[in-house]
């Protein structure tokens, strides 16, 4: 268990987390229509470079050494850092990354000494810039990074080692990760539309969230508890059971020592391929939360891959807090063998607890409860 | 809680152990994809997914079977209480670097899905899970050398707040096919094993233990 103490998004939708979450009420997505000179027409959600220079001109002018990504990491955690009152040049404080891809278009460019193509490495140029003392870790399980990357550091607070951990998930829109995911034939050629019958893919989104979270009571949000579990059984391709994140559901409740009456409210996965919305499905409904209201947000940052359980469990706590079931953007009708409760309006009402899920490349899948205080 | 290292692998351009003795001696060695194939061979196992993996993920995946040939962790334990944690550096850019060549030039773009999926660090370890049919917990984090005290204190934590009965925990690094090294651990809780085998001698998983074991041929 630990206390959501301050966050901040930067994404398409817009810098800080306010903002992004009036646009979000409001219904608009990030997502648009741009040109790939061999995929062709693609639609991503992608960050307005223009307006991010406009929005931190001062800061970004210092900046010239570092890659995009690492400008993103450096903008949002000394913004989350600001916000919580927090010393980043702490030895108390520790610096845990969220990512898959990185700095992978540095492969391309060339711009850079290729070593920042290493995770770790450009998590330490971020680390030292912002003159924090320790090693900074990088969690990087492909698409549930972002989940985990908490699920780890509730670990390293409880383990007393640090006082405050800063979360930071990033991933960069990138002619690597748009051509693997067209390879695999699994982007959607209009806006994505998770559990809908007429889905048929996902698209690439790009953001960077940072949050501080600290056993210190405080704030009105906490992480409560969770867990991971690997399908063992395809590295590609979602397990047909949804056993895995059933597993990982089961196993955090547990930990959190709730039922799954008790959730009000799941902010899935549903990246919209046909196969990945079809096993959440069939998990929630073995975990008995079939009719809790759930949503995906891929609808308004499309897939944000190792940002995107940061991102996302950023959002949920903001649900929460405000009391809000947000509409699952692209929903018409329901397209899974199961029922399933899929948000279809924005509206108000109570959420004391929420469950957040993630599944990915590699067959894990993780689960992570997030509470009012 | 004590935890013990109920044994460990190392393969590297000079080195394939087992609990830091040599093993498969006779096998000489040439080149990585030789080596690989002779170990993988040696072990006398029959699984055809082998050659289709890229070559950090045979890497891990020798060092898992290298380990787990004489320890079978099922008998013990359910599938669901076995994790794998993984760390390393490089993780998945020798596949990287592949994959943005098929994509380099707009007159040579052929991106391979079968190369793509193993564009990621964690596929090592979703190949051992589903060889082994491991469904625990998974992590897998990348940090540019072995960190003694944080990878004791993260494994430490998770068996302590019960989220893990056994683990397997490796440094999995492949720069190139000139160097590279997987260290592979089996960590049980010693009243485990105790219960197991009351005759043999194992190493505490503590900071000075991983140490020499990671940077003893360095």
């Amino acid at each position: 268990m630990a206390y959501l103490i301050a966050d901040h998004i930067i994404s398409p939708l817009g810098f800080g987390t306010a903002e992004n979450f009036d646009t979000l009420c409001q219904g608009h997505s990030g997502l648009a229509e741009h040109i790939h000179p061999t995929i062709g027409p693609y639609i991503a959600a992608k960050i307005d470079r223009e307006k991010l220079q406009l929005a931190f001109s001062d800061e970004l002018s210092l900046l010239g050494n570092f890659t995009f990504a690492e400008q993103l990491c450096i903008l949002s955690v000394k913004q989350v850092a600001q916000k919580a009152d927090l010393d980043l040049k702490s030895s108390d404080t520790l610096l845990v990354f969220s990512t898959t891809k990185g700095n992978i278009d540095l492969l391309h460019t060339k711009q850079f000494d290729q070593s920042r193509v290493r995770l770790g490495k450009m998590a330490e140029m971020v680390s030292t810039y912002l003159g924090n003392p320790n090693k900074p870790i990088v969690v990087s399980n492909a698409c549930i990074s972002g989940v985990q990357a908490l699920l780890f550091s509730m670990q390293v607070l409880h383990s007393k080692r640090y006082k405050r951990v800063v979360v930071c998930g990033v991933d960069i829109l990138s002619d690597f990760v748009l051509a693997g995911f067209s390879s695999f034939q699994a982007l959607s050629l209009t806006p994505c539309k998770p559990f809908d019958k007429n889905r048929t893919g996902l698209n690439i989104g790009e953001a960077c969230v940072s949050m501080v979270i600290s056993l210190e009571e405080s704030g009105n949000v906490r992480l409560s508890a969770g867990a991971s579990a690997n399908d063992a059984n395809h590295l590609s391709g979602p397990s047909r059971t949804g056993e895995g994140l059933s597993l990982a559901i089961k196993r955090s409740l547990a930990n959190a020592g709730i039922s799954p009456q008790q959730i009000d409210y799941i902010s899935a996965h549903g990246t919209a391929t046909p196969y990945n919305d079809e096993m959440e499905a069939l998990a929630f409904q073995t975990e008995k939360l079939s009719e809790v209201p759930l949503n995906s947000f891929k609808g308004y940052f499309g897939h944000t891959l190792g940002a995107a359980g940061v991102l996302e469990s950023c959002i949920t706590a903001q649900c929460i807090k405000q009391n809000k079931f947000i509409h699952s953007l692209g929903f018409e009708h329901l397209g899974v063998s199961v029922p399933l409760h899929v948000i279809q309006k924005t509206t108000d009402g109570p959420i004391h607890t929420a469950l957040k899920t993630a599944s990915g490349f590699g067959g894990g899948n993780a689960a992570l409860i997030i509470t009012k205080a | 809680m004590k935890l013990k290292i109920s044994t460990y692998s190392h393969i590297s351009p000079s080195h394939i152990q087992v609990d830091g003795k040599d093993v498969l001696a006779t096998i000489p060695r040439s080149s990585f994809d030789e080596d690989t194939l002779a170990i993988y061979k040696s072990l006398g196992i029959d699984y055809p997914k082998f050659y289709k993996m890229d070559a950090p993920s045979k890497l891990g995946f020798l060092a898992s079977e290298l380990v787990l040939k004489s320890l079978d962790l099922k008998q013990y334990y359910k599938s669901e209480d076995i994790g794998v944690v993984l760390y390393g550096a490089s993780g998945s850019l020798d596949t990287d670097q592949k994959f943005q060549a098929t994509i380099g030039q707009p007159t040579d773009f052929f991106p391979s899905p079968a190369i793509f999926v193993y564009t990621l660090p964690n596929i090592v370890l979703g190949e051992i899970c589903i060889r082994n049919k491991f469904k625990g917990e998974n992590y897998s984090f990348a940090m540019e050398a072995p960190d003694s005290v944080e990878i004791c204190s993260f494994i430490q934590n998770i068996f302590e707040q019960e989220q893990v009965m056994a683990c397997l925990c490796t440094w999995t690094e492949f720069q190139n096919r000139d160097q590279y090294r997987s260290i592979m651990l089996v960590i049980e809780k010693e009243e485990c094993l105790q219960k197991r085998d009351m005759n043999e001698k194992f190493s505490n998983f503590e900071e000075e233990t991983l140490k020499q074991i990671f940077y003893k041929d360095l």
